[in-house]
């Protein structure tokens, strides 16, 4: 590879209307509560209201992104869209035009090669692992990889059926919609940025989590065998860290930052200690941000990392780990180095 | 956006399908891509990378990607399909759509990582089957499904150029969403009467534009592979741009989408007019409108 690869900006869109899992739960028709927000750690979660969907979600993303960016929308050279939801004028999902046109239309950029990407929650890590491999080498100078997830018209579905915490639309009721957009840029090869970017699918296990448009309901319907993908993902992280950091030169606890998809506060709980016996040493931190957003699905780690950004808890040089975990079953690891981002954002510590 | 590939990407093997698919699109996609790789006599576990691009996924499904399900029929057909030990696998599998020119992006995509040396082997697949689920209005396309594999070659240059322009002042020209009305799902696609004529404007409008970028001519294409569709494309094309160059494309009485560039591929090598022609442009126009250009080179 002839450069490097830096993360230049991140920006979110979250809806103002927040729902909980406390009404949530009052909503489902069962005798016992199921404690979803001591479960998974949320405790509300963003949905659309009228005039928001996909598209609005991913073009105020792609805006605020610019908006922390040094680069103006014109001069993107390739822009990458990779919801699941590809939703537009509300619940109407768009086949064609790829919605990656409609976003580069609406952000003011004519020129940029565009394609929409599908990988479920992996999508985003797919668009990046893209766009790194087209930086590094030279092909483009930059791209925006944007997402937006108008995905809790799952959990109203979920709501008539769920009647335990098996039941197979169970986590459907943990989702939330967000947009997230992330530009990444080249540098010199050798300078600090984007280190590794590793993902493959398990096919075999591409039945175990499915999400489709209904006919019966609006909003579609998602069907989680949430056992067997937990156990599969507490079985393979392992793995998927142990060849990241290999790749990165790197031991765990030269970590600061570590990631993963944010499904439930309990499933990153159990795979942390099974990482922790592992490797018999933790990251600086494993972070949730699980209780005011719920799963928005490809969105999550670069919705992470923007409230971490705000918060001013990062610093120049560490290290951060996105691990993705999608139905496919994909899994994923990205690997870099905080530096002048973190500085854009506020953070003068 | 368009770029040099250092390395050769080449065509190692096609195949193509319009067989019934009572089964559905993900296993009328797995079953002729088996077929590419056996053509080729290459395993599934030496793909790096599957990408699907077919636009209609199997019953309006959101998640996961069409790819993974494919991925999954290819390997429950090779059982034998090795894994390095100690490892997840090599292959990532995932859907790239861009209308009916995805395949152009796709193989942009694969040449990127076959020339980084990610990946040796990139599967493409692609296929349309008209939904069963829900109201279908206007849709006209025949079940078919289509694969390419490629991989690095030394001695060929292959896929050296490509380019993309978008057109969204036409974007209504045609489209395809799904719709919640009368109480039930309907997918509903619309085409204008001027989407052919404009497909046929962009299309030309993006081949001077790549000609005048690269220095190129017509004097340096032997042939010009293109998507069936829509329908009276080719006719119109060599109308607008008054050439001698050869225009072909996958002629038939059933109507290709999505997997129409890889029939019309698949057409010119079972003419052998590939294998004497050194540059071939692959074009593929779809919605957006989007029109995608792949600069081949078949010189030994």
């Amino acid at each position: 590879m002839n450069y490097g690869c830096n993360i230049e900006s991140i920006g979110i869109k979250l809806p103002d209307r927040k729902l909980s899992t406390s009404e949530i739960e009052s909503r489902l028709n069962i005798a016992n509560p199921l404690k979803l927000e001591l479960l998974t750690g949320i405790s509300n979660r963003r949905v659309c209201c009228e005039n928001e969907d996909s598209l609005t979600l991913a073009v105020d993303a792609a805006l605020d992104c610019l908006s922390h960016s040094e680069l103006k929308a014109e001069e993107l050279e390739m822009i990458i869209s990779c919801s699941i939801s590809k939703y537009v004028n509300g619940l109407s999902h768009c086949y064609e035009p790829a919605l990656s046109l409609l976003i580069k239309q609406e952000i003011g950029n004519s020129k940029a090669l565009n394609f929409d990407v599908s990988n479920a929650c992996a999508g985003m890590i797919t668009g990046v692992h893209i766009a790194n491999n087209f930086i590094k080498q030279g092909r483009i100078k930059n791209c925006l990889v944007v997402s937006g997830e108008y995905i809790s018209g799952l959990i109203g579905n979920a709501i008539k059926t769920v009647d335990s915490l098996f039941h197979p639309e169970m986590a459907s009721l943990t989702v939330g919609d967000a947009g997230a957009a992330v530009i990444l840029t080249q540098t010199k090869r050798g300078e600090a940025g984007l280190s590794v970017s590793e993902i493959s699918t398990l096919g075999r296990f591409s039945h175990l989590c499915t999400g489709v448009q209904s006919n019966n309901c609006k909003g579609g319907i998602m069907k989680t065998n949430m056992k067997k993908i937990h156990d599969l993902s507490i079985k393979n992280a392992p793995y998927v860290v142990e060849n990241a950091l290999r790749s990165a030169g790197l031991r765990m606890s030269e970590i600061d930052y570590l990631i993963p998809h944010q499904t439930a506060k309990i499933s990153i709980q159990s795979g942390a200690r099974v990482l922790y016996r592992y490797f018999n040493e933790e990251p600086g931190e494993i972070v949730y941000n699980l209780c005011e957003t719920g799963n928005t699905a490809s969105t999550t780690h670069f919705a992470t990392l923007y409230k971490y950004l705000c918060e001013k808890r990062f610093k120049a040089g560490d290290t951060v780990m996105l691990l993705s975990f999608a139905s496919g079953l994909t899994f994923g690891a990205i690997v870099f180095s905080m530096n002048g981002i973190s500085e854009r954002y506020g953070n003068s510590n | 956006m368009e770029y040099q590939s250092d390395m050769g990407t080449v065509i190692r093997s096609i195949a193509i399908n319009n067989a019934s698919a009572e089964s559905g699109v993900a296993t009328l996609i797995a079953e002729t891509a088996d077929r590419c790789l056996q053509n080729a006599g290459v395993d599934i576990g030496a793909v790096g990378m599957l990408i699907n691009t077919g636009v209609y996924t199997e019953n309006h499904l959101l998640e996961p990607a069409s790819a993974t399900l494919i991925h999954r029929r290819l390997l429950d057909k090779n059982k034998q399909a090795k894994r390095k030990s100690g490892s997840l696998g090599n292959l990532l599998s995932f859907d790239l759509h861009n209308g009916g020119g995805g395949i152009v992006n796709a193989l942009q995509v694969v040449d990127g990582f076959i020339s980084s040396g990610e990946i040796e082997y990139g599967l493409i697949v692609s296929g349309d089957v008209k939904p069963k689920i829900g109201k279908v209005e206007n849709y006209k396309y025949s079940s078919s499904a289509a694969a390419v594999l490629v991989s690095k070659e030394k001695s060929k240059p292959g896929f050296i150029k490509f380019k993309t322009e978008t057109f969204p002042e036409f974007k209504e020209n045609i489209t395809s969403t799904t719709r919640w009305k009368d109480g039930g799902l309907h997918l509903v696609n619309k085409k204008s009467n001027d989407y052919l004529k404009n497909a046929v404007d962009c299309a030309a409008k993006t081949i001077q534009n790549f000609f005048d970028e690269e220095l190129l001519g017509w004097k340096d294409v032997d042939l010009i592979c293109t998507s069936q569709n829509p329908l009276g494309f080719v006719t119109e094309l060599q109308k607008k741009l008054k050439i001698k160059n050869k225009i072909v494309c996958f002629q038939g009485d059933i109507e290709i989408y999505s997997s129409g560039l890889l029939y019309s591929m698949n057409h010119i090598i079972e003419k052998e007019e590939f294998k004497n022609c050194v540059y071939v442009l692959f074009l593929t126009v779809g919605a957006g409108i989007t029109v995608s250009l792949a600069y081949y080179n078949n010189k030994l």
